[in-house]
C-alpha cells in the first residue's frame, strides 16, 4: 500500500467537527495562559460552548446525511460514527457543567482540566471513526492519556495517585495486548481495514489476535474478566472524572467493537457469539452480586456499570441489526441515568465531602430534589417502567429473543431482581434513614442543569421514545445485511 | 368524544399528580387533597360514561393515545382496550378508589406529608387505571410496575418508621421475582406472535403448542403470584400493613393485588389451552386460600388479620380461575372489593379512635362507643363469612359450586375449610374488638370517639354496596353479571347446565351451615366462654406457636435467599480485594513457562517503572509503599489470565468442530 495522501477540501469537510474542536480547545489553553486573572469558571463555559457548537454541527451532519471516509478508510464518517461522536460530547457538556464546582477545590491548573477533558472527548470522536486497526490503536491511545491525569488529578490525594496509577500500568498492559493483537491479525490477513478483513478466511492466529483486541476493548469498557481496574480507579479518581470515564469511553470502545464484530468478523459470528454470551453473563452476574457488599457510593456505581455492560454485551451477542440498534439505544438511556446519578453524587459530595453511602441517610429531607433525582436515576438503572432504562432493557431483551438466546435472557432477568436490592438499599437510606447532620443541601445551578438534563432524557426516552428509535435505527442502517453475510458464510462450514 | 372519555380516566388523575406534585407546595394541603379527589371524581363519572356505552354497545373498541415504540415487528402503541372486562374493572377502581380518597381527607388529616400522600396516591390510580385498561402486554406492565412503586412509596410512608421501610423494600424486590416470570412471559409472546397486543395474540392462542402454551401461561402466572401475593410469594402483603390503612384498603385489598385475577381472566384463552397451568393456578389458589386462613386463626394485629384474609381471599380467585370459573373470579373480585375495602376502612376508623392503637387484646366493648364503625364492620364481616344474602355469599358459593360441580373435589374441600376458617376469624376479630369488656388503654379510653362524617359516609356507601353487591351475580351463574361479562369472557366448558337444581340448592345450604358454624364456634369461644380459647391455645402450644409465628416462611426465605445472597455479595467483593491477586498470582506462574524470568521482570522492570513514577510524581514514601504491596501487577495478571482463559475457550470451541 502507498501512502500518497491526497487531500481535497470537502474531503477535510468530514473531519470538521474534530478540526473545529481541536482548534478550540487550543484556544482554550492559550486563553487559559495569556489571561492571568481569568475564573476557571469562565473557562468552563467557554469549552461547554466549543463542545455544544461541535455538537451542533454533527447533528447538522446528520441532518444532511453527510459520509463518507478519508485516509484510505481509516477515518470514516458514517451515521454511527456520528451517533457515537454525539454520544461522546453530550457526555463531555454534561461532565463539565458538574465539574465546575468540584474544580474549585483544585488549588493548581483549573483550566487545563477542561483542556484535558476535551482531548480525551477528541480522542474518543476519533475512536468512533476509527475503521481499521491502525487507527483503532491510535485513536484509543489519544483518548486514555487524557484520562491517565485526569484520574491523578488531586494531587494530595493518596487514592487518587493510587487509581491513577493503576490506571496507567494496565491500561499500558491493555495497549500492549491491542497491539499484540494488531500485529497478529495483520501478519494472517495482510490488512488493517476492517472491510477488507471480511473477506479473509479464518485461522488460529487470527481467532487470537482478534481475542487479544477484545481483551484490550474489554479493558476499556469493563467487562468481566477485564474489570479488575474498575473499583479502585472509579473510587480515587475525582467525582466528576469517574462520572466521565463511566459513560463516555465505553460508549466509544463499543462503537469500536460494533464495527469490528459487525463488519471484520461477520462471518465468523457463530464463533463468537459464544464469547458474549459468556462476558455478558460473568459481567451481569458479578457487577450485580459483588455491588450488594458495596459501602461507598462511586464503588456501587463502578459494580452496576459492570453490570450495565453486561447488559449492553447482550446486544453484541445477538450480533443482529436489531441487537446494535437496542446497544446504541441502551447507552442513551445509560448515559442520561448514569450521569443524573453522578451529579447527585458530586452534588453530595462536594458540599458534605464524602461518597459513602451511609452518609447518604436522610437526604431527602436534606434536599428533596436531589433525593427525588437520584430515585428516579436508580429506577432507570433497574429497568422500572415507564422510564428510559425499562426501555432499553426491553430491546436488547427481545434482540436475544430474536436469536433464541434463553439463557442469556433468563440470567438477565435474574440480574435485575438482583439489582434491584442494592439500588433499593440508597433508596431506602435516602428517605427513611434520620439523617446525622439535618442541614439542607444547596444544590449550585450548574449541577441542577445536568440533573435536569438527566431527569428530561430518562423520563422523554421512556415516555416517548420513538423518535430516538427512529435515530438509532437509521444509525446502524449499514448492518441491515449483516444476517445475510453471516448467512453466505456458511454454506462452507454448515456444521459450525 | 368516546375516545376522550377514555383519554381523560387516566388523564385527570395525572394531571392532578403533576399539578400537586410542582406546586402542591404553593397552597393549601386541603386545596391539595379536594384536587386530588376531584380528579379521581371525574374520572369516576368518565368511566360511568363510558361503561355506559359498553353496556349498550356491546362491542370492544381500542384506542390508541400515541405510538410509543417502533421498530421492525415491535410496535407498541400506548392504547387502551375497552370491553365489558375492562368496563367492570373501571368502576370498581375508579369507585371504590373515590371513596377511599374522600376517606383519607378524614384519616390523614394533620399527618406530615398529606400532599405527598395523595400525589401517591392519585399516581396509583394512573397506573391501575393503564393496568386494567391498557390493549397490549407492555402497557398492562407498565402499569404492573407503577402500582408496585406507588405501593412501595406508600408503604414506607411513615419514613420514621424502620419496619415500614423493610416492608417497602420486601414489598418491591418480592414483586421484581414475579415481575421477572412476567417479562419472561412477555419475551415468550412477542418470539411467538411477533405482537404484544390483546386482539393480535389472545385470538391466535390456538396456534400455540401445549408446551408453549403453558410455559407462558405458567410464567404470567409467576408475575400473578407476585402481585397478588400467593404462595409462595405472599410474604410482603403482610407486612406491607405498614402503610396507612386507606392504602391497605385502596392498593392492598381492593384493587392492586387483585391485578393478578384481573391478568389470568385476560388471558383465559391462553389458560384454557394449558391445562396444567390451570392445575397449578387452581391448587395453589386453594392451597393459599385455607394457609392464609390458618395464620389469620391467631394474629393480634387488626390490619395483620385482614391482610390475610386478603390473601387467603385471592386464593379463592386463582382457584375460580383454576377451575375455569372465571367470571366467578371477577364476581368475587368485585365484591371481595366492596366488602374488603369497607373492612380496612372500619378498622382504620376504629384506630383512628383509638389514637393509633392497632392490638386486638387492647381494645374490647367498642360496639357502644362507635356504633357507625361497629355497624359497618359488622356488615363487612357478615359479608365476608357468606351469610346470605350479603355480597360475599353469592360470590364465594359460585366459585364453591363450580369447583364442586366439576370433580374438583379436593379444591372444594380446601375451600369449604378455608370458608369455615374465614367466617371464624373474622367474628372472632369483631368480638374481640366490639363486644366483650373494654381493655383499652385507661389513657386512651376517654378519648374515644366516632370519626367525622368525611370517614363515615364512604363506610355507609361501601357497606351498602357489600350488602346487595352480591345480587349482581344472582341467579348463580345466569346473573347480570355472567350475561355482561360472557361475551369477553367465554367460559370453557358449560356441562354446568345438567346439574340439578337440587345440588345447587343443596350445596348452598352447605355453605350457610360452614358460616354458621364458624360464627358458633367463635361466639362460643369469645362470647360465651372468653377463657376457652386460651384453654385450646394451651392445649396445643406448639401449633399455636407455629402459626402465630406465621410457619416461619419469613425466617426460611432469609434463610435460604436473603442471607447467601448478600454473603456471595460480600465474599465475592472480599475476593475481588485479596484472593484474586493470590490465585491468579499462582495460576500465572504455574502457566508460564519461563516463570522465573517473568517474576524477575515483575519485581525489576515494573516495580522499577513504578517507584520511578512514584518519585516523579514527588510520593510520599508510605504511599509507594503501599503501591509496592502488588496490586497492580496483579491485576494485570488478571487480564492476562482473562485473555488466556479466552484463548484457551476459543480453541477448545474450534477443536469442538466450529469453523473459523
Amino acid at each position: 500500500m502507498t501512502f500518497d495522501l491526497v487531500l481535497s477540501g470537502s474531503d477535510l469537510l468530514l473531519l470538521a467537527p474534530e478540526i473545529f474542536l481541536t482548534v478550540w480547545l487550543c484556544v482554550v489553553l492559550a486563553i487559559d495562559f495569556s489571561i492571568k486573572n481569568l475564573d476557571h469558571e469562565n473557562i468552563a463555559y467557554l469549552s461547554v460552548g466549543g463542545v455544544i457548537a461541535t455538537l451542533l454541527n454533527l447533528l447538522w451532519f446528520d441532518y444532511l446525511g453527510v459520509t463518507g471516509t478519508l485516509f484510505h478508510d481509516m477515518f470514516v464518517l458514517d451515521r454511527l460514527a456520528i451517533f457515537f461522536k454525539i454520544f461522546v460530547l453530550l457526555s463531555t457538556v454534561l461532565v463539565i457543567l458538574s465539574s465546575i464546582d468540584y474544580v474549585k477545590s483544585f488549588r493548581f491548573f483549573r483550566g487545563e482540566y477542561y483542556f484535558l477533558v476535551m482531548m480525551s472527548a477528541l480522542g474518543m470522536m476519533f475512536m468512533a471513526s476509527a475503521h481499521d486497526l491502525l487507527s483503532v490503536f491510535v485513536t484509543l491511545e489519544f483518548s486514555t492519556f487524557g484520562f491517565y491525569v485526569l484520574v491523578a488529578y488531586l494531587r494530595d490525594d493518596v487514592k487518587s495517585n493510587e487509581a491513577g496509577l493503576k490506571f496507567f500500568i494496565l491500561g499500558v498492559f491493555a495497549a500492549g495486548l491491542l497491539a499484540y493483537g494488531v500485529s497478529l491479525v495483520y501478519g494472517e490477513t495482510g490488512t488493517l481495514v476492517f472491510s477488507e478483513m471480511a473477506h479473509t478466511p479464518g485461522s488460529y492466529g487470527l481467532a487470537i489476535g482478534f481475542l487479544m483486541i477484545f481483551a484490550a476493548l474489554g479493558f476499556k469498557i469493563g467487562a468481566v474478566p477485564f474489570h479488575s481496574w474498575i473499583p479502585d480507579t472509579y473510587h480515587g479518581a475525582p467525582t466528576p472524572v469517574t462520572a466521565f470515564l463511566s459513560i463516555a469511553p465505553k460508549g466509544a470502545a463499543m462503537a469500536i467493537l460494533i464495527r469490528m464484530f459487525y463488519v471484520a468478523l461477520a462471518a465468523f459470528k457463530p464463533t463468537w457469539v459464544l464469547l458474549f454470551v459468556v462476558a455478558s453473563i460473568l459481567s451481569m452476574t458479578y457487577g450485580n452480586i459483588v455491588a450488594i457488599a458495596q459501602k461507598n457510593i462511586k464503588r456501587l456505581l463502578a459494580y452496576s456499570g459492570i453490570a450495565q455492560i453486561g447488559n449492553v454485551l447482550i446486544g453484541l451477542a445477538a450480533g443482529t441489526k436489531r441487537g446494535s440498534d437496542a446497544i446504541l439505544f441502551y447507552l442513551l438511556t445509560y448515559l442520561f441515568a448514569n450521569l443524573g446519578a453522578f451529579a447527585v453524587v458530586i452534588g453530595v459530595g462536594n458540599l458534605i465531602k464524602s461518597d459513602e453511602i451511609e452518609d447518604y441517610n436522610g437526604l431527602n429531607r436534606r434536599s428533596p430534589f436531589l433525593a427525588a433525582a437520584m430515585l428516579i436515576f436508580l429506577l432507570s438503572l433497574a429497568g422500572v417502567p415507564p422510564l428510559a432504562g425499562f426501555i432499553g432493557k426491553l430491546y436488547i431483551f427481545v434482540a436475544a429473543i430474536d436469536q433464541e438466546l434463553y439463557t442469556l435472557l433468563a440470567v438477565g432477568l435474574i440480574n435485575i431482581i438482583i439489582s434491584m436490592y442494592y439500588y433499593l438499599v440508597v433508596v431506602k437510606k435516602m428517605y427513611i434513614n434520620e439523617p446525622v447532620d439535618p442541614s439542607p443541601i444547596r444544590v449550585s445551578i450548574p449541577i441542577k442543569t445536568v440533573i435536569y438534563v438527566g431527569l428530561a432524557g430518562t423520563l422523554i426516552l421512556g415516555i416517548y421514545p420513538r423518535p430516538f428509535i427512529e435515530w438509532v435505527v437509521a444509525a446502524t442502517l449499514m448492518f441491515s445485511n449483516v444476517t445475510d453475510m453471516v448467512a453466505a458464510a456458511l454454506p462452507h462450514g454448515s456444521g459450525g | 368524544m368516546f375516545d376522550l372519555l377514555v383519554l381523560l380516566i387516566p388523564g385527570f388523575p395525572l394531571v392532578a399528580v403533576v399539578i400537586n406534585g410542582l406546586l402542591g407546595h404553593r397552597y393549601s394541603r386541603e386545596l391539595a387533597g379536594w384536587l386530588a379527589c376531584g380528579a379521581v371524581g371525574l374520572s369516576f363519572l368518565c368511566a360511568l360514561a363510558v361503561f355506559g356505552d359498553i353496556l349498550g354497545s356491546k362491542i370492544a373498541r381500542e384506542v390508541v393515545a400515541y405510538t410509543w415504540i417502533v421498530g421492525g415487528a415491535l410496535t407498541v402503541n400506548l392504547g387502551f382496550l375497552i370491553d365489558s372486562l375492562t368496563g367492570v374493572m373501571l368502576l370498581v377502581v375508579t369507585g371504590v378508589g373515590l371513596l377511599i380518597h374522600v376517606y383519607s381527607l378524614g384519616y390523614m388529616h394533620g399527618e406530615e406529608g398529606f400532599t405527598r400522600f395523595f400525589v401517591y396516591m392519585n399516581l396509583f390510580m394512573v397506573s391501575m387505571l393503564l393496568l386494567v385498561m391498557g390493549n397490549n402486554y407492555l402497557v398492562l406492565f407498565i402499569g404492573w410496575e407503577g402500582v408496585g412503586l406507588c405501593s412501595y412509596l406508600l408503604i414506607g410512608y411513615y419514613f420514621d418508621r424502620i419496619s415500614a421501610a423493610k416492608a417497602a423494600t420486601k414489598a418491591f424486590v418480592v414483586n421484581r421475582i414475579g415481575d421477572a416470570g412476567f417479562l419472561l412471559a412477555i419475551f415468550l409472546i412477542f418470539a411467538n406472535f411477533q405482537s404484544l397486543d390483546y386482539t393480535q395474540v389472545l385470538p391466535q392462542v390456538h396456534r400455540l403448542s401445549t408446551e408453549m402454551a403453558t410455559a407462558i401461561a405458567l410464567c404470567l402466572f409467576i408475575g400473578a403470584v407476585g402481585k397478588s401475593a400467593q404462595i409462595p410469594l405472599y410474604t410482603w402483603l403482610p407486612d406491607a400493613m405498614e402503610g396507612p390503612t386507606p392504602v391497605s384498603a385502596l392498593i392492598h385489598a381492593a384493587t392492586m393485588v387483585t391485578a393478578g385475577v384481573y391478568m389470568v381472566v385476560r388471558n383465559h384463552a391462553l389458560y384454557d389451552m394449558a391445562p396444567a397451568a390451570m392445575t397449578l393456578v387452581g391448587v395453589i389458589g386453594g392451597v393459599t386460600a385455607l394457609f392464609a386462613a390458618t395464620i389469620g386463626l391467631v394474629q393480634y394485629d387488626i390490619k395483620r388479620v385482614l391482610a390475610y384474609s386478603t390473601v387467603s381471599q385471592l386464593g379463592y380467585m386463582f382457584l375460580a380461575c383454576g377451575v375455569g370459573a372465571y367470571i366467578a373470579a371477577i364476581f368475587h373480585l368485585v365484591t371481595h372489593a366492596f366488602f374488603k375495602a369497607l373492612l380496612f376502612l372500619s378498622a382504620g376508623s376504629v384506630i383512628h379512635a383509638l389514637g393509633g392503637e392497632q392490638d386486638i387484646r387492647k381494645m374490647g366493648g367498642l360496639a357502644s362507643k362507635i356504633p357507625l364503625t361497629h355497624k359497618t364492620f359488622l356488615v363487612g364481616t357478615l359479608a365476608i363469612a357468606g351469610i346470605p344474602p350479603l355480597a360475599g355469599f353469592w360470590s364465594k358459593d359460585e366459585i364453591m359450586a363450580h369447583a364442586f360441580v366439576h370433580g374438583h373435589y379436593g379444591l372444594y374441600a380446601l375451600a369449604a375449610i378455608g370458608a369455615l376458617l374465614t367466617a371464624f376469624y373474622m367474628f372472632r376479630l369483631t368480638y374481640l374488638t366490639f363486644y366483650g369488656t373494654s381493655r383499652i388503654d385507661p389513657h386512651v379510653a376517654h378519648h374515644v370517639h366516632e370519626s367525622p362524617p368525611v370517614m363515615t359516609r364512604p363506610l355507609v356507601a361501601l357497606a351498602a354496596l357489600s350488602i346487595v353487591g352480591g345480587f349482581l351475580g344472582v341467579p348463580p351463574e345466569h346473573g347480570w353479571m355472567h350475561g355482561f361479562l360472557g361475551s369477553v369472557v367465554t367460559p370453557a366448558e358449560t356441562s354446568s347446565h345438567t346439574v340439578s337444581a337440587g345440588v345447587m340448592v343443596g350445596l348452598m345450604a352447605f355453605a350457610v351451615i360452614v358460616a354458621l358454624s364458624g360464627w358458633g364456634i367463635a361466639h362460643y369461644l369469645y362470647a360465651v366462654k372468653p377463657q376457652a380459647a386460651d384453654d385450646w391455645a394451651a392445649r396445643a402450644p406448639r401449633v399455636y406457636t407455629t402459626l402465630l409465628n406465621k410457619y416461619y416462611v419469613d425466617e426460611l426465605y432469609d434463610a435460604i435467599v436473603v442471607e447467601p445472597c448478600k454473603r456471595l455479595g460480600r465474599s465475592w467483593d472480599w475476593f475481588d480485594f485479596h484472593v484474586i491477586d493470590r490465585v491468579v498470582r499462582g495460576v500465572g506462574r504455574f502457566a508460564d513457562v519461563g516463570s522465573a524470568t517473568s517474576t524477575w521482570i515483575e519485581k525489576h522492570v515494573i516495580y522499577g517503572v513504578l517507584n520511578l513514577i512514584a518519585y516523579a510524581n514527588h510520593l510520599a514514601s508510605w504511599s509507594w509503599r503501599k503501591l509496592q504491596s502488588g496490586l497492580v501487577n496483579h491485576y494485570a495478571a488478571v487480564i492476562v489470565a482473562g485473555a488466556f482463559l479466552l484463548v484457551h475457550f476459543l480453541l477448545v470451541w474450534l477443536v469442538g468442530g466450529t469453523r473459523v
